[in-house]
C-alpha cells in the first residue's frame, strides 16, 4: 500500500513527515541522555534511591495510595458499586439489556407524550 | 580564579542535620533577588543524587548521623561538603550535648566551612566560591 498525504480541511497528515519528526525526537534525546553524568558507581548508594537518608522500604507503595483519602471519604458509595462489579459478562450484559429497555422506553414514552 | 574545568551549573543539595534553621534562612536570602546566586548557575535540587554539592547545616543529632552518612554517599563523585554555621563546624553552643554525635566532620569528610551564627550569605556565596575551586581540582584530580 502506498503511503500519501493525507489532506484534510484543517491539515494534512504524512506517515513518513511523522516518522521523520519521530526519529528526530529520538535523535535530540539520546544526545541529552549523553550528556548526562557518568560518574555514577553502580551498586552503591549512589544509584539507589534516595528517600531522605532513610533506607527503602522493600514493599512498594502504590501510587494508588494517594487516593486513601479519597476512597475512605467515599467509602459508602465504592461498597455499594463493587456489588455490581462481579466480572462476570452475564451480569454485563443483563445491565446492558436493562438500560437499553430504559432508554427505548423512555424514547417512546417521551415521544408519545410529545406528540 | 579558574574554573573552566566545571563547565555547567553547580547544584546543591541542602541537609539540615539538626540546625535551629537559622543558617537555612540565610541560605535561602543568598536565593533571594538581592543576592540571586542562580545567576550563576547554582541552584537547590531535591535529590542528592543530582548534586555537585552536600550543603550541611546544624550539630548532627544521633538521628540524623546514619541519615547523612547515606545522603553522602549517594551523591555522585566528585563530590564537595560544605559547613554553613558554627554548629555544624564546631557543634557550636551545642557543643558535647548528649544528643549529638557531630560536628559535622566527624561524620563525613568536609571541604569548606563557613562559620557564623548564622553566617551572612555573602560569607556563605564566598564558601561557594572555594567550594568551586576544590572541586575544580577534584576534577582535574589535583587532590
Amino acid at each position: 500500500m502506498m503511503m500519501t498525504t493525507l489532506s484534510t480541511i484543517r491539515g494534512f497528515w504524512d506517515p513518513v513527515l511523522w516518522m521523520a519528526a519521530f526519529i528526530i525526537v529520538i535523535v535530540i534525546t539520546c544526545y541529552i541522555r549523553s550528556l548526562g553524568k557518568e560518574e555514577y558507581k553502580r551498586g552503591t548508594e549512589q544509584t539507589m534511591v534516595f528517600f531522605s537518608g532513610n533506607i527503602p522500604p522493600k514493599e512498594l507503595i502504590s501510587s494508588s495510595n494517594i487516593y486513601w483519602g479519597f476512597f475512605k471519604a467515599m467509602e459508602k458509595y465504592y461498597t455499594c458499586i463493587r456489588r455490581f462489579h462481579t466480572g462476570m459478562v452475564n451480569d454485563y450484559v443483563y445491565y446492558f439489556i436493562v438500560i437499553v429497555i430504559v432508554i427505548i422506553a423512555s424514547l417512546i414514552i417521551g415521544g408519545v407524550l410529545w406528540m | 580564579m579558574d574554573v573552566k574545568a566545571f563547565n555547567r551549573s553547580l547544584w546543591v543539595f541542602h541537609v539540615n542535620t539538626g540546625s535551629c534553621n537559622g543558617c537555612d534562612i540565610e541560605i535561602i536570602a543568598a536565593l533571594t533577588p538581592r543576592y540571586d546566586v542562580e545567576r550563576f548557575g547554582i541552584k537547590l535540587v531535591g535529590t542528592p543524587r543530582h548534586a555537585d554539592v552536600l550543603l550541611v547545616t546544624g550539630p548532627v543529632t544521633r538521628e540524623m548521623a546514619k541519615k547523612l552518612k547515606r545522603i553522602y554517599d549517594q551523591v555522585p563523585d566528585p563530590k564537595a561538603v560544605m559547613v554553613v554555621g558554627n554548629c555544624g563546624s564546631t557543634g557550636g553552643v551545642f557543643y558535647e550535648s548528649y544528643n549529638l554525635v557531630g560536628p559535622v566532620d566527624k561524620i563525613i569528610p568536609v571541604d569548606v566551612y563557613v562559620p557564623g551564627c548564622p553566617p551572612r550569605p555573602e560569607a556563605i556565596i564566598q564558601g561557594v566560591i572555594k567550594l568551586w575551586e576544590k572541586l575544580e581540582d577534584k576534577r582535574r584530580g589535583k587532590c
